[in-house]
């Protein structure tokens, strides 16, 4: 090339290096993405191959269920291609680490094994040193060499079941490194019988602490693979032909089997002879001892016979006594019962004269109170006779003395009728009555002034009749009038007499009746009296017959304590004899015993001996077929999935960076297409200069080419490091590898440069061809402009009537540059697409944290408890804890199910009672999330399980467990689950499956809010049946790590996507800019505003990014969709839908892009120059 | 009273790596309202430079351009902005129009940003293209797409008209046409036209004529009686 054209390339790529610049940001974007995330995958690959030759990875590890031994070793050397073997031990153990207790595989290292080509699975030493002597042990770098366990401290290890001693000789090891090796990369150890059935990590032992006597394990590798890529096909295929080799070759596994059948036989004849000896000797010894034992027999039978003779005395002074105590009791319980009879009797009788006591009493009381009311009527009549009486006595009285008063008067009167007196002859006493009647008269009827003396003397001294009979007319008179007098005075009288006598005998009545009344109480008072009397008289010929009865008894006890002490010294006597007899005849039976048992021990020792013989000989009978175990790298989990997820890596790596590469070189071609354009009139002058057409070409081809390989070199220089790095130290969670290894790969830089430059350099060149086809003269004239078009939306008029003139003026641009519009749209939309993609897959991994651990595990906490508790009994345990609101047991075991290109592990669940099973597990379809149940025949598994394998609701799969042994199960229900695999069946349909209860180890538990964990954990802990507490909370942040893995590949994808949407919009927005500069120019000249001229540019490019950002949307979903289903491991099932704001960000992140290339544009926009406008087109 | 526009001692130095260039040395003239004037000189004499200075799309170091009593070199870009916006029509040498646009569609462009325009169908109609209306640069004769710049200039109404070598790239016909028009404007519509050219033989119709000459006004001269377009001969 002439100098003047090189001075002219430099100085046009010094003119216009913004173009230079993005042209070669784009290559460096393209090629760099392009090239590092594809060799992401071979990088890692590197690295573990790297890792696995230089540590010695077997290629083959066998196991046998003989164990192996250095016959064994030697047959595999002569039977394939050994380049190193080595056989070793190893051992599942049990650690406590903090509360937990964990399961670890101890394997053996030979501290004594030099570093050859035989040491297999060689550690690396991360820390510390390796073990040298018994008592040490190494760790593995991440797991245990934490807290507790590092280095310096102590472990002890056990086991829950069985003896420690058959695999260890020493169980107390002191960590003095922490190592990896390449059989263990990924954080997955296999699965174990003892504990959770789950191994935690592994410990390196000196091979020498180990109790076994040959080897457990034996690893090898092939010479045929050395310097062979492990992940290459020429690799397997060898693998396979070796594997053949092994499996065809039977007898191979034969050789401790015949040996161990050998050795057993002699052995077993061996111990058919000891029996015999045996036997005999057993038969002599006993005859002796039966011998002695007889002797000693028949002196104790005579010893018996007198002792029975005393005891026959005794029973009888015993019954002799019996009966005189008998019969003193029954005398006792007459003389009492009669007494007790008398008793009653009287008491009876008391009964009654209290009852009749209370009935006088009651009587009296009546009576009194009768009396009194009685007396006082009898005091009333007494009243009445006493004022009564006296007057009818004098009464009487007067009246008598009045009658014979009278009739002395009348008789006197009649005396002196025929005789007169004189006055003196009259006797004194006739006088007196006289006077008397006078009294009378006077008192009769005082104020009469008749003295009937005077009329007497009168008529007694009257001497003539007539005289007298006047006199004794008017004497007559007294007469009569007394007689009338003393009749009335009569009667009066005899009324009152007979109302006095009618008192009286009212009185009389009353007091009688009274005194009656008293009689009879007095009769019925001495009744009782009587009855009282007798009453006690009984009372005491009981007592007195009483107190004869005791003396009787006591006198009659007195006599038979006697007799009893009497026999008491008698049986102390006999007792003394019977004891002597006894001893005798207890050493005797003690002899018997004796010799009993030696009879049954030498009976039981021999039959021991000939079940043994008899089990020996069965066991060698049923000795199992011996077999080999061969497991090449395919069987390590960690080699496996460390090869699918770096395959997977390329498979994201296969789309991205082809969608990059993609818009990197359209863009450039676009590019480069412009700038030939704008230099066309430079090249006709070229041209008419007489310079040929490759000079003019090369100039463009070089300035394309030349940005190309230096932004292929910055772009691969920073690819190979960065892109690689980011992944593979995102994958470092997972895997425990050495540092990543990043050769820059020539292969793929060579590809990447090519596309960058066969991208720009023929794009360049042709179109330089296609100008450089015209005359110089042409060229040199500027290219007719572009013609204007009607556009088809002006034919709609209606719609482009009512559009601003602006717009119109955008709606003609956009599809003026047509090209250029559909570019700027693609880069959106592929900026837009990844960004959502990457928003995407956040998302799905995101979001299936909380779905799997809120929604589907509803548990709090998983309780490990050992297989041979009492599970009802530690159900109680766990539930009566106040921090449990409720439990589940249920049988938690790994088993491993195989899937078209291999094998994977599920954890089977058998909850023990399901009934509550959505408490702690949601077991629903993915889609409707209809809740599924669990039933008897069939089990639910979870929806990446079917997906995996293939199978949905109704169909069978086979699952093996950790024996290897395989059952088909039946799928009755899929159910949604994100995070690794479950198998759930009932309790009824696992038995039906295995004949087997299930061994419930684990419990699901609730726990409410704010709950200190340790607290619980310590607690629980304490019994001994739990083996350890793990909470949902932590699980879920050790998963957000792991998938954590994939988010940074994220987070480089969305930063790339932008840079890469910044400079296409950048670069396109340049180009647009500058081809038409002098339109720009014109219409700033025409007065635009600095934001008028910058809107008449963006308005057209603000279409281009909307329209880019809906397809990068509409794009994106199936993109996503892609990497979804391609980024998906095994064991984790991602979300495809996305949440409304992966949208809205996206595309907001996509239009903040073209507004930030919108302000750096508006700068440039600003610079136009107007002199522009002046210029002469070009 | 000062003339219309008036330029007192404008400088105007490019800085080109070490040298200096001054593209007006000093240059001072002044125009009344209502003059066709014509700037003309050789190539390189500072014609663009005072047509650039004027037409407010670059700025003096130093010096007085008053346009309308407005001192053009004190005012700040975006005053500037709005002097082009409002005061001035620019007549390209080759046209500027926008390709994409119909004539009625270029016109509009600069009706839409100022306050009082013409209709542009009627200033289309005003220059003699009502038949063009709708046609697309690239369908229109040089001269055509001229008259449509010249319609797109004084469809803003413009204090001042300027016109950067309106004929240079026309025939020599189409050439006249369009001096006539700019002519007929000027006198119609006493429009002040400035037109730049480095063809002596326009200035016989102009009615001052500014010489140039290394960055310099060499002479003015007024023409008293311009010649009618038609009876220039070059």
């Amino acid at each position: 090339m002439k100098k003047a054209l090189m001075k002219d390339l430099f100085r046009e790529i010094y003119r216009s290096k913004s173009r230079f610049l993005a042209i070669m940001a784009i290559v460096a974007i393209g090629s760099g993405f392009f090239a590092g995330v594809k060799s992401s995958c071979p990088d890692m690959k590197m690295t573990a191959a790297a890792y696995y030759d230089e540590y010695n990875l077997a290629d083959f590890h066998i196991m046998s269920n003989y164990g192996l031994d250095d016959a064994d070793i030697k047959a595999i050397k002569n039977t394939v291609d050994v380049r190193g073997i080595k056989g070793g031990y190893s051992a599942d153990v049990m650690v406590k680490n903090d509360d937990n207790n964990m399961e670890l595989k101890a394997i053996s290292y030979n501290v004594l094994n030099p570093d050859t080509e035989d040491n297999i699975n060689r550690p690396m030493l991360v820390d510390g040193r390796l073990p040298e002597k018994s008592g040490e042990c190494a760790v593995v770098e991440s797991k245990l060499a934490n807290g507790e366990l590092a280095i310096g401290s102590k472990i002890q290890l056990y086991l829950e079941k069985g003896d420690i001693s058959e695999e260890l000789k020493v169980t107390e090891f002191e960590i003095v490194g922490t190592i990896n090796t390449p059989n263990y990369v990924g954080f997955q150890y296999g699965n174990t019988t003892i504990g959770d059935g789950e191994l935690d990590s592994y410990i390196l032992i000196p091979e020498e602490d180990f109790a076994y006597d040959v080897y457990t394990d034996v690893y090898f590798t092939l010479s045929q693979t050395e310097g062979l890529d492990p992940f290459e096909q020429e690799y397997t295929d060898i693998i396979k032909e070796n594997t053949t080799l092994l499996e065809e070759n039977k007898e191979l596994s034969y050789g401790r089997y015949n040996s161990i059948v050998a050795e057993a036989q002699e052995e077993l004849d061996d111990a058919k002879q000891e029996l015999a000896d045996g036997e005999e000797e057993a038969a002599q010894k006993l005859e002796e001892g039966w011998q002695e034992l007889e002797d000693a027999r028949i002196q104790l039978e005579d010893a018996k016979t007198q002792i029975d003779d005393a005891r026959k005395e005794l029973d009888d002074g015993w019954s002799e006594y019996y009966s005189g105590v008998e019969t003193l009791n029954n005398e006792i319980a007459k003389g009492r019962q009669q007494i007790a009879d008398a008793k009653a009797k009287l008491s009876e009788a008391e009964k009654e004269y209290n009852e009749g006591l209370e009935l006088y009493n009651q009587g009296l009381s009546e009576f009194q109170e009768k009396e009194a009311e009685a007396l006082e009527e009898i005091a009333g009549y007494e009243a009445q006779l006493a004022e009564l009486e006296p007057v009818v006595v004098l009464g009487r009285e007067e009246l008598e003395s009045f009658k014979s008063l009278l009739n002395n008067y009348n008789s006197i009167i009649e005396k002196y009728a025929e005789i007169s007196v004189t006055e003196e002859e009259i006797p004194a006493e006739e006088i007196s009555v006289m006077e008397q009647i006078d009294a009378f008269i006077s008192e009769m009827m005082p104020g009469v002034p008749i003295s009937i003396k005077s009329f007497f003397i009168s008529y007694a001294t009257a001497q003539t009749t007539e005289e007298k009979q006047q006199y004794s007319a008017i004497l007559g008179m007294v007469t009569s009038e007394g007689q009338k007098q003393i009749d009335e005075k009569e009667a009066q009288v005899i009324e009152g007499e007979e109302a006095v006598a009618l008192l009286k005998a009212g009185i009389e009545e009353g007091y009688r009746q009274l005194d009656e009344g008293r009689q009879e109480l007095e009769n019925t008072k001495n009744m009782l009296d009587e009855a009282k009397r007798q009453i006690d008289e009984g009372y005491s010929e009981i007592y007195s017959n009483e107190s004869l009865l005791n003396q009787k008894e006591a006198e009659g006890k007195a006599e038979l304590q006697e007799a009893l002490n009497k026999l008491y010294s008698g049986e102390s006597e006999y007792e003394s004899g019977v004891d002597e007899y006894e001893s005798g005849l207890q050493e005797y039976q003690d002899g018997l015993e004796e010799y009993r048992q030696a009879e049954i021990d030498a009976e039981e020792e021999l039959q021991e001996g000939r079940d043994k013989i008899a089990d020996a000989e069965k066991e060698l009978r049923e000795l199992e077929t011996p077999e080999w175990y061969i497991f090449d790298r395919n069987d390590n989990q960690g080699y496996s999935t460390y090869k699918e997820d770096a395959e997977k890596v390329d498979a994201i790596a296969a789309v991205f960076p082809f969608f990059f590469v993609l818009v990197a070189a359209l863009v450039c071609s676009t590019t480069m297409a412009r700038m030939v354009e704008e230099q066309r009139t430079q090249m006709g002058t070229l041209k008419a200069l007489g310079y040929d057409n490759r000079s003019i070409v090369s100039k463009y081809l070089l300035y394309a080419i030349g940005a190309s390989i230096v932004g292929s070199i910055i772009g691969l220089c920073i690819g190979f490091k960065l892109f690689p790095s980011v992944i593979i130290n995102a994958y470092k969670i997972m895997y425990s590898m050495p540092d990543p290894m990043m050769p820059f790969r020539w292969d793929y830089a060579g590809w990447c440069t090519l596309v960058g430059i066969l991208c720009t350099g023929l794009s360049a060149y042709f179109v330089c061809r296609r100008e450089l086809k015209t005359v110089p003269a042409q060229l040199m004239r500027p290219k007719s402009p572009k013609q204007g078009k009607k556009i088809f939306l002006e034919r709609i008029g209606f719609i482009w009537k009512k559009l601003s003139f602006s717009r119109k003026v955008t709606a003609r641009n956009i599809f003026r540059y047509k090209s250029r519009t559909i570019m700027t749209t693609i880069g959106v939309a592929g900026c837009c697409a990844l960004i959502l993609t990457g928003f995407g897959l956040n998302y799905a991994i995101t979001s299936i944290v909380d779905r799997q651990f809120e929604e589907i595990f509803v548990y709090d906490i998983t309780i490990a408890v050992s297989e041979d508790s009492d599970i009802e009994q530690l159900q109680e345990y766990i539930d009566n804890d106040e921090n449990i609101i409720e439990s589940m047991a249920l049988m938690s075991k790994t088993v491993d199910v195989k899937k078209p290109d291999g094998m994977i592990s599920v954890s089977l669940v058998v909850p023990k009672d399901y009934s509550h099973i959505e408490n702690f597990v949601t077991l629903r379809t993915m889609d409707k999330k209809t809740p599924l149940e669990l039933s008897n025949d069939g089990a639910i598994i979870n929806e990446k399980l079917s997906k995996v394998l293939g199978v949905k609701s109704g169909d069978t799969m086979t699952i093996q467990n950790s024996k290897g042994s395989s059952t088909e199960i039946k799928v009755s229900g899929v159910t949604e689950n994100y995070a690794m695999n479950y198998i759930y069946m009932t309790p009824e349909y696992y038995g039906k499956l295995y004949n087997d209860n299930p061994e419930y180890n684990m419990f699901y538990a609730n726990i409410p809010e704010g709950v200190k964990t340790e607290d619980l954990s310590r607690k629980l802990l304490d019994n001994e049946d739990i083996l350890g507490v793990a909470y949902s909370s932590d699980i879920m942040g050790r998963f957000i790590d792991t998938i954590g893995s994939l988010k940074s590949i994220v987070l480089v994808l969305i930063v790339s996507a932008g840079l890469l949407a910044f400079i296409v919009m950048y670069n396109l927005m340049n180009i647009n800019v500058n081809e038409r500069k002098r339109e720009l120019a014109t219409i700033k000249v025409l007065g635009f505003y600095d934001r008028e001229v910058s809107a008449y540019i963006y308005r057209e490019n603000n279409v281009a990014v909307l329209l880019g950002i809906i397809a990068g949307l509409i794009g994106g979903i199936f993109l996503e969709k892609f990497v979804v289903t391609v980024a998906e491991v095994d064991v984790v099932m991602f979300i495809s839908d996305m949440a409304w704001w992966c949208y809205v960000v996206s595309a907001l992140i996509t239009a903040l892009f073209a507004v930030i290339v919108t302000i750096v544009v508006h700068f440039t926009l600003k610079k136009i120059d107007m002199v522009e406008s002046l210029k002469a087109i070009e | 009273m000062s003339s219309f526009v008036e330029l007192k001692n404008v400088y105007k130095r490019y800085k080109m790596g070490e040298v200096i260039i001054t593209a007006s040395n000093g240059v001072s003239f002044n125009i009344e309202k209502g003059e066709f004037a014509v700037v003309v000189g050789s190539s390189g004499a500072g014609k663009t430079t005072i047509l650039n200075i004027l037409g407010g799309m670059d700025s003096c170091d130093e010096g007085e351009v008053i346009v309308d009593g407005k001192d053009v070199a004190k005012l700040s870009p975006k005053e500037l902005i709005e002097y082009r916006r409002y005061d001035i029509g620019f007549v390209f040498q080759f046209y500027n129009l926008v390709q994409n646009l119909t004539a009625k569609e270029n016109i509009e462009l600069a009706t839409q940003i100022t306050k009082d325009a013409y209709d542009p169908v009627e200033v289309l109609k005003e220059v003699g293209l009502e038949d063009r209306i709708n046609n697309f640069p690239s369908q229109l004769s040089g001269g055509e797409q001229q008259r449509v710049s010249i319609a797109r200039a004084l469809a803003k109404k413009p204090k001042l008209l300027l016109c950067d070598e309106p004929t240079g790239a026309l025939d020599y016909n189409t050439g006249k046409n369009i001096l006539k028009l700019l002519h007929d404007t000027c006198r119609n519509n006493n429009m002040t036209v400035i037109l730049i050219t480095h063809n002596q033989a326009i200035t016989p119709m102009a009615d001052r004529i500014i010489k140039m000459k290394n960055s310099k006004v060499e002479s003015i001269t007024l023409n008293p009686n311009p010649m009618p377009v038609e009876n220039i001969e070059w």
